[in-house]
């Protein structure tokens, strides 16, 4: 992860090897979301992770201060922009849709959000902004009728292979244990308890598949 | 509990081999059919007490298995489907099942209906054979 100097104040030595990092984008690249940081009024790049590195190197931006205003303002959505450059001018936080070219010219699509004023960085706070990727990013996205039937699909789907698989085995060893316990009771006793827990554990797992199936159903 | 006569009809092979030993293991007295067919072939000379059926079979359902059944039909009727939804539930009831299990049931969700059966089979011949000595059941 990278930094400028000036931003030295608003960031702590990372537990890796890499020099400083800012905490932010460092904790979003542990947990896989690309993120950077940026002045709030110029937008100049002040840090950023490796993930957001490896996302706007095909923009070709070479000096990576103009990344955010070069290289992902362009990208939002016009009516969305406005809003956006409005919301973190005031360090409020702020959502918008941006598309961004991959490697290889695949374009994908990403939710930007950016967080307001961050209580512990008192001397030049910077905004915070984490790209979310893909469809999940958008709740309207789930709203067309494509993903919803998509969706649909893929309960069904699921539902299915619960009952002609999973569900059916389940089925079959539950009855098949509980006959090995009436089985063993008449040679052992301590093997029998044994059949036995084996077989409640068997029931305890039918119950928890008939409890989800019932979930899957609720979303119908 | 009694013992109970009791045609099952499931597809599914180990489901009907584990099903059955524990029923057998409980005392009754177990028939099975693996389809529509079979079961319609050998239902009517079963003088069953309780029916239990899944819904899906290969050649057909467990709905249009019970109305195919016109006569005999049994004391106790229970129908399995792995979905467990209110249509399922409802079409059971409506062509005559008694009672409607949702896969995978335990068990003793089964037991416990069985128990119900075998008070309906008693009810039955009590009121049916006032007087007369009932036939040896299994145990």
């Amino acid at each position: 992860m990278k930094q400028l100097k000036k931003a030295d104040r608003n960031s702590f030595q990372g537990t890796n090897s890499e020099a400083s990092s800012d905490w932010i984008c460092c904790l979003m690249q542990q947990i896989g979301l690309p993120a950077l940081r940026i002045v709030p009024k110029t937008m100049e790049v002040t840090a950023f992770n490796r993930l957001f590195a490896d996302l706007i190197v095909s923009t070709g931006i070479g000096d990576y201060r103009l990344w955010f205003v070069d290289g992902v303002l362009p990208s939002i959505k016009k009516a969305e922009r406005v809003g956006w450059v409005a919301a973190a001018a005031r360090f409020e936080p702020a959502n918008a849709r941006v598309q961004l070219s991959l490697k290889g010219g695949r374009k994908r699509n990403f939710e930007i959000r950016s967080a307001g004023r961050i209580q512990q960085e008192t001397v030049d706070p910077l905004i915070a902004c984490v790209f979310i990727p893909g469809s999940a990013a958008d709740p309207r996205m789930r709203d067309q009728p494509g993903f919803a039937r998509g969706r649909a699909m893929e309960r069904s789907r699921i539902r299915d292979e619960l009952h002609k698989n999973v569900s059916q085995k389940l089925l079959g060893a539950a009855f098949g244990c509980k006959v090995l316990a009436g089985k063993i009771q008449r040679l052992d006793d301590g093997f029998a308890q044994q059949a036995s827990d084996l077989a409640e554990l068997l029931n305890t797992a039918v119950i928890d598949l008939q409890n989800l199936t019932r979930r899957t159903e609720d979303y119908d | 509990m009694r013992g109970l006569r009791v045609f099952l009809v499931e597809n599914h092979q180990d489901s009907i081999k584990y099903i059955r030993l524990y029923l057998e293991q409980l005392g009754h007295e177990v028939t099975t059919a693996g389809d529509m067919a079979t079961a319609l072939k050998l239902f009517p000379g079963s003088t069953c007490d309780v029916l239990i059926s899944d819904v899906a079979l290969p050649d057909g359902d467990g709905w249009e298995l019970m109305e195919r059944l016109k006569s005999g039909r049994p004391s106790l009727a229970i129908s399995m489907s792995g979905y467990g939804g209110a249509e399922d539930l409802l079409r059971s009831r409506s062509v005559g099942y008694d009672h409607h299990l949702v896969k995978p049931f335990t068990p003793d969700d089964l037991v416990a209906l069985l128990r119900k059966a075998g008070t309906v089979v008693e009810n039955q011949e009590s009121g049916r054979d006032q007087g007369v000595s009932k036939g040896k059941r299994p145990k």
